[in-house]
């Protein structure tokens, strides 16, 4: 059976394949777990015997092998044995999905065939699909007033409605429903639904799981996760919603799926780095390790001065600010993840264990995978989405070996990784000085060269580190300054030799940008992007005050849309008044509750008293306010005209 | 072994001490106390430290071990073998375990206090801290170190305020 979804049941899981074929295995899985000194616990362990049946059994873990007990009973009675152990037992395989285990004990995954390779680039995700859409704006409104069904438009009270959406399922009968802001609003179409006495069958059950809402830290900020229904059965991807599936697609969700062994229902709600984590635990399973349930191991001892050595992160090279020909980025593929196989990093190889390491191992399909992808991509757009899954995966597969919880992480691999690329790019910048480059900025993974022999540099690179590199050539770029006339690690622009710009960390690109100031800024973009070399930007100087004046002077007739600030926020409450709570508390009185995490949009009415409005209440915009962001953005770009000319570039500093 | 944390308060082998205090307070501890360079000194912190950068300084000897989770915490404390043990309290280890992981690390500190001096530090104290507290020898609270007050400065910031309110 091509599994779809699996569901776990007392005593068992259900496996749903396509058209809703179903399959019901028995399955009650054990948790293992070890203690320091048996004896010293012979009363619990009678306990637990004579209770559930306790087997003696051997535990693998990365590091060792050693006794244990293998027990089939609750999360309470693991939670017991911590507590009556005095915290010294180890409970290993408690906290992973029975789905998930049953499959990868047996060598299969969901959404293939048995005995598929999970890492083939091709393989079969034909799926009957729908796509529902309901009209009215979410999170303001509780009221459906207008449905789709496949771009078909439903209308008519509430009951027709759903009535008519329910024929369309059972007659369609399909696997994969794509529908905008599932999240909120299935829990209404169901609740109604059932008051309605109408079999609404977007669960082939009728049964959802639930999955709360939360709002949590990622990567230094506040993300909020909208509860959610979750069809059994079927897969039902909430699209606007869906990090998986607006990066990657439907072809990125399945592979995730086949790579974890969950269900594509899971997958397209889990971050990249459940994701990854997903995976780890997968390949443990299907390797006889036993996944922890704690994170037991901390890092070793060591003096502080070699914890401040230790901690630096990655290499920059700041550049000096300026615009400069000719200029060659070279990045290297998959950096990190490449440093974590080539180098066997591993919790249990950095703490000096022999053999293969177990993330290196785990890692290495995934980046050959990845590299595949890569190259097959830029023949083939259908691998754009399953290249950029992995991408994303492999990204946070090395944050996640510094994440406190992570299951087969450590912080002294995060380090070790840090440190390696550290010297690869010191070497690589040494080799390109050698090959009679200039470096002119460097980060992290990526080097921007001008002059000397670059091809032999590429060359030279890649073999001495076993990495591949893509390089892409710029026709000209400018490296902005910072507030204090160093140049910026992240923000530059250029054109490429193929005529298109390149545009990183300015305010067209931020999320938080209204539509008006970054459509100027692009305008500034597309008349710096008809220079063919540095030298000839000075001339698009009095175009580019011009577009600004324009921009100043249509401020007044700016449709509102187009000055919605959108940011998440990460707090729901302000000490000091400001714009962000202002918009939340007009939210408030809007009726629209705001979570820590969620992004939202907001026009600035009054700047000076800090007022602003949900977008669709705005009638008016503070022009003042937004000039100032005109003014930014302008300014964010006009150094470039301001910059000495060099035979060569021009620049503030070099 | 023994250290004077203040006038009257000495700290020795064998205690288990929680102390809530300043930053700065507890910062003198490092910097006006070189002999603390002669014992094995292990700093253990959690996922962020308020004092190591600045108690960790170019001339700073003493071992670090960070702890990320509770459970590392546990792990830390009962392989720790330093004369002097200094745990910087942080609250969000114990999100999940709560306070009854807080009392078991607790007991493992008196364990540990008995052929240490254990310090359990935070400038706030928190229901966490407590819990681990009740099994401390001593629990001792350092107040911010104030200027003397002066009269005359009092009697010229009052006759300044009135001559305001006057006007």
């Amino acid at each position: 059976m091509w599994i779809l979804d699996a569901a776990a049941e007392r005593g068992g899981i259900r496996f749903w394949g396509r058209g809703g074929e179903s399959k019901r295995v028995a399955y009650t899985p054990p948790f293992l777990f070890t203690l320091e000194d048996p004896h010293l616990h012979r009363d619990m362990l009678d306990g637990l015997e004579d209770r559930f049946g306790l087997a003696p059994c051997r535990v693998r873990t990365i590091f060792s092998e050693e006794e244990g007990y293998a027990i089939t009973a609750s999360r309470k009675v693991a939670g017991l044995i911590e507590e009556q152990s005095g915290y010294s037992a180890k409970i290993y395989n408690l906290d992973l999905r029975p789905e998930q285990r049953f499959l990868a004990g047996k060598g299969l995954t969901t959404c293939a065939f048995p005995g598929e390779d999970r890492f083939a680039t091709s393989f079969d995700r034909s799926l009957a699909m729908m796509e529902i859409g309901v009209a009215d704006p979410p999170y303001r409104s509780r009221v459906v007033s207008r449905m789709a069904v496949d771009g078909k438009t439903i209308t008519g009270s509430l009951p027709e409605m759903l009535q008519e959406l329910a024929t369309t399922i059972d007659d369609r009968n399909p696997d994969l429903i794509l529908f905008p802001h599932a999240d909120y609003w299935m829990p209404l179409l169901v609740s109604s639904a059932e008051e309605l006495e109408i079999l609404l069958r977007i669960s082939r059950t009728g049964r959802y799981s639930r999955l709360s809402a939360r709002s949590y830290w990622s990567y230094g900020r506040m993300v909020h996760r909208e509860g959610a229904l979750i069809p059994e059965g079927r897969c039902l991807i909430d699209s606007s919603r869906s990090f998986t599936y607006r990066e990657s697609g439907i072809a990125g969700v399945l592979l995730a799926s086949r790579m974890t062994g969950l269900a594509p229902n899971l997958t397209a709600r889990l971050t990249p780095g459940t994701l990854i984590s997903a995976y780890e635990n997968y390949e443990a399973i299907l390797r006889g390790i036993a996944v922890p349930f704690r994170k037991w191991d901390p890092e070793e001892t060591r003096p502080i001065a070699r914890l401040r050595e230790a901690d630096k992160g990655g290499m920059i090279f700041q550049p000096h600010p300026g615009v400069y020909d000719d200029v060659v980025q070279v990045d290297f593929t998959s950096m990190y993840p490449s440093i974590i196989v080539g180098q066997n990093l591993s919790p249990e190889t950095v703490a000096g264990g022999g053999g293969g390491g177990f993330l290196a191992s785990v890692l290495a399909p995934v980046l050959g995978l990845r590299l595949k992808t890569k190259t097959l991509k830029k023949e083939d757009g259908r691998y754009a989405g399953m290249d950029s899954l992995l991408k994303w995966m492999l990204v946070t597969s090395f944050g996640y070996t510094g994440y406190r919880n992570a299951k087969f992480g450590s912080i002294a691999v995060h380090e070790a990784i840090t440190r390696q690329s550290r010297e690869i790019l010191i070497a690589a910048k040494e080799c390109a000085e050698e090959c009679g480059c200039r470096v002119l900025h460097g980060i992290v993974d990526s080097l921007w060269v001008a002059g000397g022999d670059i091809p032999r540099f590429v060359r030279e690179t890649e073999a001495a580190t076993g990495i591949a590199t893509e390089s892409e050539e710029y026709r000209w770029i400018a490296f902005l300054p910072m507030a204090d006339g160093t140049g910026a690690y992240n923000r530059y622009f250029g054109r490429l030799t193929d005529g298109a710009m390149k545009i990183r960390g300015v305010a067209a690109r931020r999320g938080d940008t209204p539509p008006y100031v970054r459509s100027f800024q692009e305008g500034i973009f597309s008349l710096l992007e008809q220079a063919e070399c540095a030298a000839e930007l000075d001339d698009r100087a009095g175009d580019v005050q011009e577009l600004f004046s324009e921009a100043v002077s249509g401020l007044s007739s700016a449709a509102i849309a187009d000055l919605v600030i959108t940011r998440r926020v990460s707090r729901t409450e302000y000490r000091h008044r400001c714009i962000e709570g202002s918009a939340i508390r007009a939210y408030g009185m809007a009726g629209v509750a705001v979570e820590a995490g969620m992004e939202i949009g907001y026009v600035v009415r009054d700047g000076k008293r800090l007022i602003a409005d949900p977008p669709w209440e705005a009638t008016t915009a503070d022009p003042a306010y937004y000039r100032v962001l005109l003014e930014r953005a302008y300014e964010e770009v006009m150094p470039i005209f301001s910059w000495e000319i060099s035979p060569s570039s021009k620049g503030g500093s070099s | 072994m023994e250290i004077r944390l203040a006038p009257y308060i000495t700290l020795g082998t064998g205690t288990f001490a929680a102390i809530v205090a300043p930053e700065g307070e507890m910062l003198r501890l490092f910097t006006d106390h070189p002999e603390l360079k002669r014992y094995l000194f292990l700093y253990i912190s959690g996922n962020g430290s308020r004092l190591l950068t600045r108690a960790g300084d170019r001339s700073a000897t003493f071992d670090v071990r960070r702890a990320f989770t509770e459970h590392q915490l546990l792990t830390i404390l009962r392989e720790a073998g330093h004369t002097i043990v200094f745990i910087e309290h942080d609250p969000t280890l114990f999100e999940s375990g709560g306070r009854s992981m807080a009392a078991a690390i607790g007991k493992v500190i008196a364990e540990v206090s008995t052929g240490s001096l254990v310090i359990l530090y935070t400038p706030a104290p928190d229901r966490f801290f407590g819990e681990m507290a009740t099994y401390a020898d001593r629990i001792i609270t350092l107040a911010p170190e104030t200027a003397p007050v002066q009269k005359q400065s009092i009697r010229a910031k009052r006759a300044g305020q009135a001559t305001l309110e006057a006007f």
